[in-house]
């Protein structure tokens, strides 16, 4: 179950702040992160 | 102002995260043009990416109520009274989040879900997961 949400976040497309897309998993495939999902920018 | 004040609390943590040997990423789920703005105002040392379209949310199965609760309006006291203050809203206001800790392996070795917005999981949680990884 895990292995898949991983496998499926990590698979994921997200933007950058210049609308740049970006695979989610990219960002921990060299380091662990902390990824803090937050509700909106407000 | 429950986003920003989630926000500082990872931020004061910055320096623990970045000795461990990891980064804070923070994804929200509103536009490129919002996360920067959000940016300009609470300036970070973090990546931040968004997914508008909240594709992630629903893959970690993060909770969308209907509506705000009781613990919703207790949380916003709170942050209220930190000095927390609005500034429209710049996502989808419903759905909530969580917080992970993702390594190389690839693994997933800590999970919070939150349960109503506001509830934010102490960051020493995932900070201490983290530094654990890195003495291992």
């Amino acid at each position: 179950m895990t292995n898949d949400m991983v496998s499926r976040l990590g698979n994921a497309m997200v933007l950058d702040t210049e609308g740049q897309p970006v695979r989610l998993g990219s960002r921990w495939e060299e380091k662990p992160i902390v990824l803090a999902m937050i509700r909106h920018f407000g | 102002m429950l986003c920003k004040e989630q926000v500082a609390e990872f931020r004061d943590f910055i320096p623990r995260i970045r000795a461990a040997g990891g980064d804070l990423v923070v994804l929200g789920n509103g536009s490129p043009q919002q996360a920067a703005w959000f940016l300009e105002d609470f300036p970070m040392d973090a990546t931040v990416l968004v997914d508008p379209e909240r594709t992630t949310y629903a893959i970690v199965g993060a909770m969308r109520p209907r509506v705000p609760g009781i613990r919703t309006l207790l949380a916003a006291w709170r942050a209220f009274r930190k000095g927390f203050r609005q500034t429209g809203t710049k996502g989808d206001a419903l759905q909530l989040g969580g917080v992970f800790v993702l390594t190389p392996a690839p693994e997933m070795p800590y999970i919070y879900l939150s349960r109503f917005a506001g509830d934010h999981p102490d960051p020493a949680g995932s900070v201490k997961t983290l530094e654990a990884l890195a003495g291992s």
